[in-house]
């Protein structure tokens, strides 16, 4: 998955960023001293990637166009880090990006962003829509500055949905694909009961077995309520009865042999990979939509990724949601080329150069009229579908509650998921840890 | 080393040196240790100047900073007190930590060290002692991140590890050796074996320097290999013991990257898996999304340096022995 691969490379990010030169925009010959202007640009792409490729080639027309040279820097997944850094000493790029939970977690909580308004309310270049028309607000919600702007346009949409290959007719996804939580345990009962473990699961990550607690609490108690709890000192949040109910569906798949041999045993990414290869009786995965990229190499041939979304419960209130979080771009506080970083973005997020990300790097973007690579058809209906009735994942809890995560959240579901705990006292732990960490903290 | 052995000709060379010093005008010396004293601060200055600059202000920052809370730069500090390392005492996920590092230095020591003791032992006596040594060194060696990336594969249930016992009969024996309740005694034997070896070196390096005859000699006297180990390689290569001993109490502790690499991604690892390292880097800059909690991190680090500097004096207490000369 993206942000694993991401983070894998953080390490080598890290050396990688001393040594990235900056590269010099092909402007033409004395275009630095044109009136155009200049702005600096840190990236999270590293050279090669088609992300880079895209917004090279983005870059390359807009100096041509507006004789605004651009100092870019392709620094890699730690980008943010050092922006960080620059914020204090009054020094930092015009323009940044990554996905929105670390702009969130690195830059917002400080105050080191701008405020996009002006950038929503101006028009495309070369259209005549404004880039406020084109991004879903639900998008927004969370990443708003302390004036009530929003401080991120982003141009890449991921999210976690769930997958299989509708090139294996036996197992009828394709055609009928479960939209309720009974009729999916119907179905997990129909394939074990031909020897199989529908489910693929790297248990070694945690924030993998949390994919399925998280979107059972969203379903059952709707969007924000796993975010609220993560903050609640008191802990109370969690006597909600979403809590407990999407904890017994959750137990159900844990007791009830639909997972994976092994799959706690294993490390990332021997169970997806797989899945993908058709190595183990498994037929689906829940799982960000960089799957198809990730599982890709490794698939079965002929394997063709489609998905369909985490099914809906009784009475749930967050039925019709998405996981949907954000690639994009933001302008640290202070950055002295603010008006040419801007002008960037609106020339980005032209339907043309924008496609880039859909055509080049196969990834969806925020734009419902750029059409999603084939692999992203089923999650882009998924995405439009929910309206702005989105969540980042996890809820979000990592960028407002990091400590809760990786202290509580995901122990407890390490243990649930190793059988230690059942419905009951999975929610206790929760509530329990939450509130002696914040008694603590 | 000289005074009472057969190398006679560097005795006597040295002896030589030291006597024409000796004997030198004294004038001379006085000219000699003005020009030296006149010479001190230029040539202390620079490394003096490094060493404060990049060693001793740091620390003494992270000793600052861990009375602070601070999200690191571009953040405003704020005083907090002892509140961090109140913190620390409350904190079971720090506790736990705490508790693996202990059981890494405790339990991997005892085993690595009663390994390179056996080991040396039995090196000493072998044909090719040189490449076998070579090849117990080579764990030390090789990339921790490669280490574990491979172990992570050839203990995959269905990893070469378990083909092999299963191959040989042994489906019994053959385990989820990364489960959450195996990994962490998985993780101990992977530190021994990475470790051990360089053990070996130091252990067989003191023991090398141990002249042929004390071992003729115990030889006539009628001593087993045990006994020449106890009465002639023990003693006379204990200051190299002690050394190892105060190097692995310093490493142990700082157990990182092994583990790391060996849980597998850049979440952060299992608790059942953190070493105060690593609890260090989830708390300030690890994680899916960083904690940044430098105050915090910067509290375990003083604590871990106390703890270190503590141990060390212990161990160079209690190591403590008249030093033979030979």
């Amino acid at each position: 998955m993206r942000i694993f691969r991401q983070r894998r490379l953080f390490l080598a990010g890290a050396v990688t960023m001393l040594v990235t030169a900056p590269l010099a925009a092909c402007g033409g010959k004395g275009a630095a001293t044109d009136a155009g202007g200049e702005l600096t640009y840190w990236s999270m792409w590293k050279q090669g990637e088609d992300q880079q490729k895209v917004l090279q080639a983005a870059i390359n027309e807009f100096t041509k166009t507006t004789k605004i040279k651009v100092k870019v820097q392709w620094s890699g997944r730690d980008v943010l880090k050092t922006v960080a850094a620059r914020l204090n000493t009054g020094n930092p790029p015009d323009l940044t990006d990554q996905d929105g939970g670390a702009i969130a977690g690195n830059l917002a909580k400080v105050d080191g962003v701008m405020g996009l308004g002006d950038v929503y309310s101006a028009t495309i270049d070369g259209e005549s829509k404004k880039v406020g028309d084109v991004i879903p607000a639900g998008l927004l919600n969370t990443y708003k500055a302390s004036n009530g702007e929003p401080y991120i346009v982003p141009y890449e949409v991921v999210g976690s949905t769930i997958w299989y290959n509708a090139a294996d007719l036996d197992n009828g996804l394709a055609t009928d694909p479960p939209a309720t939580w009974d009729e999916f345990i119907a179905w997990l009962d129909t394939r074990k009961a031909k020897g199989r473990t529908p489910l693929a699961l790297d248990g070694d990550i945690k924030f993998y077995d949390a994919y399925w607690t998280t979107w059972s609490i969203i379903r059952h108690g709707g969007v924000g309520l796993l975010n609220k709890a993560a903050q609640d000192k008191t802990g109370a949040t969690f006597d909600d009865p979403a809590f407990l109910a999407a904890a017994k569906d959750i137990e159900k798949l844990i007791k009830g042999g639909y997972i994976v041999k092994d799959f706690n045993g294993t490390k990332w990414p021997a169970q997806q990979n797989n899945w993908a290869a058709g190595k183990t009786p498994t037929d689906i995965l829940l799982m960000g939509t960089w799957a198809p990229s990730e599982t890709g190499p490794q698939a079965a041939p002929g394997f063709e990724y489609r998905s369909f979304p985490f099914p809906s419960v009784t009475g749930g209130k967050g039925n019709g949601a998405a996981d949907a979080g954000v690639i994009g771009f933001a302008i640290p506080a202070n950055a002295k080329h603010a008006a040419e970083a801007k002008k960037f973005i609106q020339f980005f997020m032209n339907k043309d150069r924008l496609g880039g990300i859909s055509s080049e790097a196969k990834n969806l973007t925020p734009r419902a009229d750029v059409a999603a690579p084939a692999a992203l058809a089923d999650y882009q209906k998924e995405f439009v579908a929910a309206g702005s009735n989105f969540f980042l994942p996890g809820d979000n809890a990592s960028a407002v509650a990091p400590q809760w995560v990786s202290n509580v959240w995901e122990q407890a579901n390490a243990d649930f998921f190793n059988g230690k705990l059942d419905a009951g006292g999975f929610v206790k732990r929760l509530k329990d840890e939450t509130i002696k960490l914040y008694k603590n903290g | 080393m000289t005074d009472n052995i057969a190398s006679g000709g560097a005795a006597t060379a040295a002896q030589t040196a030291r006597s024409s010093r000796r004997s030198a005008p004294s004038k001379q010396v006085g000219a000699l240790s003005r020009q030296r004293s006149k010479l001190y601060w230029p040539f202390i200055a620079p490394a003096l100047v490094v060493y404060l600059a990049l060693f001793f202000g740091p620390a003494l920052a992270g000793f600052w900073i861990s009375f602070q809370s601070w999200r690191g730069s571009g953040d405003q500090m704020q005083f907090v007190g002892t509140r961090n390392y109140v913190r620390l005492w409350n904190d079971t996920a720090f506790m736990t930590a705490f508790g693996n590092s202990m059981k890494i230095l405790v339990i991997c020591g005892v085993v690595i060290f009663v390994l390179a003791f056996l080991i040396s032992a039995v090196l000493r006596e072998m044909r090719f002692r040189k490449g076998l040594q070579a090849l117990l060194f080579l764990p030390y060696i090789i990339s921790p991140i490669a280490i574990g990336v491979g172990l992570g594969l050839l203990l995959d249930p269905n990893g070469l590890f378990n083909t092999g016992l299963r191959g040989i009969g042994l489906s019994s024996l053959a385990k989820p050796w990364l489960s959450p309740d195996r990994l962490f005694a998985t993780i101990l034997i992977g530190i021994v074996w990475v470790t051990t070896g360089f053990y070996v070196m130091l252990l067989m390096a003191g023991a090398d320097r141990i002249p042929g005859y004390f071992y003729e000699d115990s030889q006539l006297a009628g001593a087993n290999k045990f006994q020449q180990w106890w009465y002639v390689t023990l003693p006379l290569s204990w200051d190299v013991i002690a050394i190892s001993a105060v190097l692995w109490v310093i490493n142990s502790l700082k157990i990182f990257e092994f583990v790391y690499a060996f849980t597998g991604t850049t979440d952060a690892p299992p608790e059942q898996a953190r070493t105060v390292p690593i609890y260090q880097f989830v708390m300030t800059m690890g994680g899916r999304n960083p904690a940044y909690q430098m105050g915090y991190g910067s509290a375990m680090g003083v604590v871990m340096v106390a703890l270190v500097v503590v141990l060390v004096v212990l161990v160079r207490r209690v190591m403590r022995r008249e030093a033979v000369t030979y």
